[in-house]
């Protein structure tokens, strides 16, 4: 657990003096500025800035900020010198794992609260909605931070142009040929759980989209992180990494 | 006794590219050069080592186990010829963080890395960033992660690539020192000098075989008998042709174009010294003076084409 910790250290400490971080962390407040913008319009900040941070924010931040940095460093071979210490290997990835989860949460949460405070003020919000965005916020950091880090394991060479192929086909080509699909698509879950419905947005060509469920939400996102990252631990168990 | 390390029938092929071809051998305890050109497998061999690629056919053991194994990595400390590390930290930093992971607590780990950071020589830039490191300071850092478990055997894949001769001394130094202490310490180069300077004892590689293992003496007398050549240019290559045609360690002289002359000698230290008497005798002017067959590729040809394993 020490060795996971201690990477998962080294990672934000990492992530924090990378120069890139710092204007990609700017695209979760964006979000919050135009909602509050059309808030102020009388067009309802959340139904605008809701589904922009967790559709489209929130990935941008992750994939090149998760996939691509650790896709770099097992392609630049860094990563050797995790694995020539006596830590089992899936150790170094449960460690990146918590530190960009940390990471992004700290961000995204930042900016859902950002959000969440313009709807208050231009809206009718509820208090509960004020922790509700923040909290999804912080599954869907988990979420992201598991495919990029299982996506940057198993194909080192091009993590981020993968991680991208992967959320295009969930959240848009699958949803949008078949409206049951909608499922799948982590963003629709998070929305589930922050209590707004960006999935409404998705047009499908056939089917009926299934009704929100908070457990299905969990669901989809635990196997939305796990099932990347337990592929990705497999991969760097079984396969020369020279 | 148990041999450190002990190869049984490597052979590891990435697709059709062969990295080694049926390799045994047996090391013990001390400082062992590993030779070959780039490419002759070297690298493979040190990461069948490590676990960071598997044998195709055969076993590898370290300390009588076969790897890779949980615990292995206590006892094995490993410095890759990578030259990247997780740039946004200090050495510091870098060092301290694969101490824990070594299984050192946080103030025990800091420690660690700072004696032997300073061991290695950078003690002035413990704190700098690592993307502002030298070449040279990089093969410090990698040296030091390698010893900060303080590990029974040391892997270094060229040490001293992209150092300068003072820098290479100090490395050559502290290896001696490893070897000194009693660890054994394996070392990669293609340079059959640099290996020379700290070690009798090779293992020589070429296209993915093991063609000699041994006392680097019998490879150097390999060397000296068979016909060494030296390439010179002067100012007047046949007066000195004719001078160093006379000295009995010389077996021919060739001319090549107006300025060159190719001696060709069984006793090519014997020759080195007398050129530059024969040349202030002759009053001749020695423009540049190189071998062809200084490098390891010319020996390793030599050991593939007419007396592979008689070192």
């Amino acid at each position: 657990m020490s060795a996971v910790l201690a990477v998962a250290k080294v990672s934000l400490l990492r992530a924090v003096r990378r120069p890139s971080t710092w204007w990609l962390s700017a695209l979760a407040f964006v979000p919050a500025l135009l909602g509050g913008w059309m808030g102020a319009l009388g067009h309802g900040a959340m139904s605008v800035g809701a589904p922009l941070l967790i559709d489209v924010a929130a990935p941008l931040l992750a994939v090149p900020w998760v996939a691509g940095a650790l896709g770099e460093v097992f392609e630049r071979r860094v990563a050797v010198y995790w694995f020539t210490r006596p830590v089992p290997r899936w150790a170094p990835l449960l460690g990146e794992w918590l530190g960009a989860t940390a990471a992004l949460s700290l961000v995204l949460v930042l900016g859902g609260a950002m959000l969440a405070v313009a709807d208050a003020l231009t809206g009718s919000a509820t208090i509960g909605s004020l922790f509700r965005l923040p909290a999804a916020m912080i599954t869907e950091a988990a979420a992201l931070a598991g495919l990029c880090i299982g996506v940057a394991a198993l194909a080192p060479k091009h993590p981020v142009s993968v991680s991208i192929a992967v959320l295009a086909v969930t959240e848009a080509a699958l949803p949008g040929l078949w409206a049951p699909m909608q499922s799948i698509s982590l963003s629709r879950q998070v929305g589930t759980l922050a209590g707004v419905d960006p999935g409404a947005s998705i047009g499908s060509l056939a089917g009926t989209a299934p009704s929100p469920s908070t457990l299905t939400a969990a669901l989809v996102i635990a196997l939305f992180c796990a099932v990347p990252m337990g592929l990705g631990a497999r991969a760097v168990i079984d396969r020369d990494l020279g | 006794m148990t041999p450190v390390i002990e190869f049984a029938g490597v052979s590891k092929w990435y697709g059709p590219v062969l990295g080694l071809r049926d390799v045994s051998l047996r090391l013990a305890p001390g400082i062992t050069g590993l030779l070959g050109p780039n490419g002759a497998g070297k690298s493979t061999l040190l990461k069948c080592m490590t676990g960071e690629v598997r044998p195709s056919r055969g076993e590898v053991r370290l300390f009588g186990r076969v790897v890779p194994y949980d615990d292995v990595f206590r006892r094995v400390g490993y410095a890759p010829e990578i030259e990247t590390f997780f740039e946004e930290l200090t050495a510091r930093e870098f060092v301290t963080h694969l101490a824990v992971l070594a299984g050192y607590d946080g103030a025990e780990a800091a420690r660690r890395a700072e004696a032997v950071l300073i061991r290695v020589g950078l003690a002035q830039a413990l704190d700098r960033p690592l993307a502002t490191y030298s070449k040279g300071m990089r093969q410090r850092t990698k040296l030091a992660q390698a010893m900060v478990h303080d590990p029974e055997l040391i892997l270094l894949d060229e040490p001293m690539t992209g150092l300068d001769p003072l820098a290479r001394a100090q490395i050559v130094t502290l290896i001696q020192s490893l070897g000194a202490e009693g660890r054994t310490v394996l070392v990669s180069s293609h340079i059959l000098d640099e290996v020379e300077t700290m070690t009798r004892e090779i293992v020589v590689l070429y296209q993915g075989q093991l063609l000699a293992q041994g006392n680097l003496h019998a490879i150097r007398d390999l060397i000296d008998r068979h016909p060494h050549h030296i390439v010179l240019t002067a100012s007047d290559p046949r007066a000195l042709g004719a001078a160093l045609a006379r000295l009995e360690c010389v077996t021919a002289v060739r001319f090549d174009g107006a300025d060159r002359l190719e001696v060709e000698t069984r006793a090519p230290d014997a020759c080195y010294a007398a050129i530059p008497r024969v040349a202030t005798e002759t009053g001749v002017k020695v423009r540049s003076l190189t071998s062809p067959d200084d490098n390891l590729s010319a020996v390793f040809r030599y050991l593939t084409t007419g007396a592979r394993g008689a070192a």
